[in-house]
């Protein structure tokens, strides 16, 4: 039986893991990173990226490239890449086919399975789209499952008493954070509130400004918005925030910043960690009233958590770990990397329902409150629009449950189920999942006629609403995933597993042929040589035939294996500082 | 005397870079060269006389050790003037 994989797909960053002997490791790619950054782009040639690659030239060729498309999950946002247009999930799907095929190549095996995560608060037509671009990168999406019960499988967190847990997870551009309970086999969302622009990248910025204002204290004069400037102050604010994690000081040097007159500017001083701890406590606050939200709904206070969980790689910074800890009045469990938590509980769920080791069967919640849109009698009179709730929210999943409702007006022949999901006793007000007619109704006096509306949702997170007039059993149904994206039909799956892989083969083809073209010569040695051939016209005589004949002899070093190339270039470059 | 400390400082940049080479490091060339996201990491783009997507500026120096990427190089690329 092959292995199933865990993958965290992320808003910035997504990772693949896998159980081996009964622990979860994240698998690593070709240059042994164990982030894919979660970007996809185009280069010029047409050749597909996927990850840091596509990351890197984000700046130079935006229109080439995306990122954070897990933002528009769920919608018909399109987005044009090379000379066709891509729907969110499919893109999501080419991440997911390079994270399988990092899989692949760690393992050396088919991997054909998958445990994929999403937010506890995606609505289920982003938990389908997840579920199609699983489907479209070539995976069986085993389960869809919520990112902080991920985290909590990965502490491995299967007591027979409850745990009550909440989930802080700060990554580079979203903040989450979940209050759950695990009891014994079961994990349930009890809320979840958060900040998807919030991150990492907002604590670089803020220090970034920091290190300009420092500049211009110290010398006077500003610093002009320049790009190579901001370029470098904030990669220097990068690595100055990850060395005050666990130094109380660190040294920011930059040299040549700037000139005054004929004076060049540096920027060299020490930053203390309280520093940079003051720059970001503003931020930090937010993520505190967050938490205070989360256990309101929740309905619990501090005093009820039995355990708190950080993920993320901004909760490496001391200051939250230490903030969290006096908010909440205990210490937050660690000890597994945060950034690779999650990915390493899919992988274990994955492990699970593949026969791994089965020990734990994991229950999900419904996030949001599913019912549909009634008129209802009121005390100040019948009201048309209101919500009525048929699976309250954190229902335990799979939920199946019905209610009957009845015709409002007489000989009613037509009735109209419009579903929602929310927490607003306006239905309107609500996220609108869909809507369909029960037609031909037998003519009946008001409120005589009655329909049963029943809701089945299942493990993947997809409704069914099928809507029964009691009397002669006339039946409509519908299923929700969404409007938009629809679950595909086997054969528009092919289709877009066929473009996939179009695109993964056509960028083979292009690394092939970029191969044949490349000469034996070193990028720095043709600089070497662009830079002779230009001194040639400026030398005379000796000087001019010493160096013609060095010329020379390297352009016949491909097709003469007596030449050494190495000796060529040093000679040649030794001339050229020298002459 | 400007002048030989300048050179001075250029010998001691050039017994270093010799000996990063003697360690197979090399620095990794960009200017004028097309932009390749394999070993360039892109800061943002400037309108230029350079043919488009061609870098321009160098703003952090890449190296290679042996076939690989050790630091990646920070660059701005050329863009378009007509856009």
């Amino acid at each position: 039986m092959s292995r199933a994989i865990g993958i965290d797909l992320g808003t910035t960053n997504s990772e693949v893991a896998i159980v081996e002997n009964g622990k979860a490791r994240v698998l690593p790619g070709e240059n042994g990173d164990l982030i894919l950054p979660s970007c996809v782009g185009l280069s010029e040639a047409g050749k597909l990226l996927v990850g840091r690659d596509a990351l890197r030239q984000y700046a130079a060729a935006p229109e080439r490239t995306i990122k954070s498309i897990k933002r528009w999950m769920g919608t018909d946002h399109k987005t044009t890449l090379g000379d066709r247009t891509y729907l969110p999930h499919e893109i999501s799907a080419i991440i997911l086919r390079s994270l399988k095929q990092r899989a692949e190549n760690a393992l050396n095996e088919p991997v054909t399975q998958a445990v994929i995560t999403v937010p506890a608060y995606f609505t289920d037509a982003q938990r389908q789209a997840t579920k199609t671009a699983g489907e479209i990168a070539g995976l069986e999406v085993l389960q869809i499952i919520n990112e902080p019960t991920a985290a909590a499988l990965a502490y491995d967190l299967r007591s027979e008493d409850t745990e009550r847990v909440l989930v802080y997870d700060l990554g580079g551009g979203t903040f989450d954070v979940s209050v759950v309970e695990i009891t014994g086999e079961v994990t349930e969302v009890l809320a979840s509130h958060g900040n998807n622009r919030l991150g990492g990248d907002d604590f670089d910025r803020a220090l970034q400004l920091h290190l300009k204002r420092r500049f211009q204290q110290e010398h006077k004069i500003d610093l002009p918005d320049d790009p190579v400037i901001n370029a470098r102050l904030l990669s220097a604010a990068e690595q100055a925030k990850i060395e005050l994690s666990t130094h109380s000081f660190t040294t920011v040097r930059e040299a040549f910043l700037a000139t005054k007159g004929k004076t060049a500017l540096h920027l060299d001083f020490e930053l203390a960690r309280t520093d940079f701890e003051s720059l970001i406590q503003p931020l930090l606050d937010e993520t505190l009233a967050a938490i205070d939200r989360a256990l309101s709904d929740a309905e619990l206070s501090a005093e009820d958590l039995d355990r708190v969980i950080l993920v993320g790689g901004s909760t490496r910074i001391p200051l939250i770990q230490q903030l969290i800890e006096s908010h909440l009045g205990q210490a937050p469990t660690d000890g597994i990397e945060p950034d690779l938590c999650v990915a390493l509980g899919a992988s274990l769920q994955a492990g699970v329902l593949t026969g791994a080791a089965i020990d734990a069967i994991l229950v999900d919640v419904i996030p949001h409150s599913l019912g549909i849109a009634v008129a209802m009698d009121t005390p100040m009179g019948v009201m048309p629009g209101l919500f009525s709730v048929i699976v309250p929210r954190n229902s335990v999943i799979p939920a199946s449950r019905s209610e009957v409702y009845s015709t409002f007006a007489d000989n009613q022949d037509t009735v109209e189920v419009e579903v929602f999901q929310g927490e607003n006793a306006i239905a309107q007000e609500n996220v609108p999942l869909g809507s369909f007619h029960v037609e031909n109704l037998p003519p009946k006096p008001a409120g005589t006629l009655q329909i049963e509306v029943h809701f089945d949702f299942d493990l993947n997170g997809i409704l069914t609403v099928t809507a029964t007039e009691k009397g002669q059993g006339q039946k409509q149904s519908l299923i929700v995933n969404d409007n938009r994206i629809d679950r595909l039909s086997a054969h528009e799956l092919r289709q877009a597993q066929a473009n996939l892989n179009q695109l993964f083969e056509l960028d083979e083809t292009i690394e092939v042929s970029a191969e044949t073209t490349t000469i034996d010569f070193s990028p720095e040695l043709i600089q070497l040589i662009e830079q002779a051939t230009a001194k040639l016209e400026t030398l005379e005589g000796e000087s001019a035939e010493e160096l013609q004949s060095l010329l020379d002899q390297i352009a016949a070093a491909p097709s003469d294996e007596s030449i050494d190339l190495e000796v060529l270039q040093s000679e040649l470059e030794d001339f050229l500082y020298y002459a | 005397m400007l002048n030989s400390d300048r050179q001075g400082i250029e010998l001691i940049r050039r017994n270093f870079l010799d000996l990063l080479k003697q360690h197979q490091i090399v620095p990794i060339s960009v200017l004028e060269q097309k932009f390749d996201p394999e070993c360039m990491y892109a800061l943002g783009q400037q309108t230029s006389d350079a043919p488009p997507n061609t870098v321009i500026q160098e703003v952090v120096r890449g190296y290679r050790y042996r076939d690989r990427v050790l630091r990646e190089a920070q660059v701005i690329v050329s863009t378009d003037k007509t856009r």
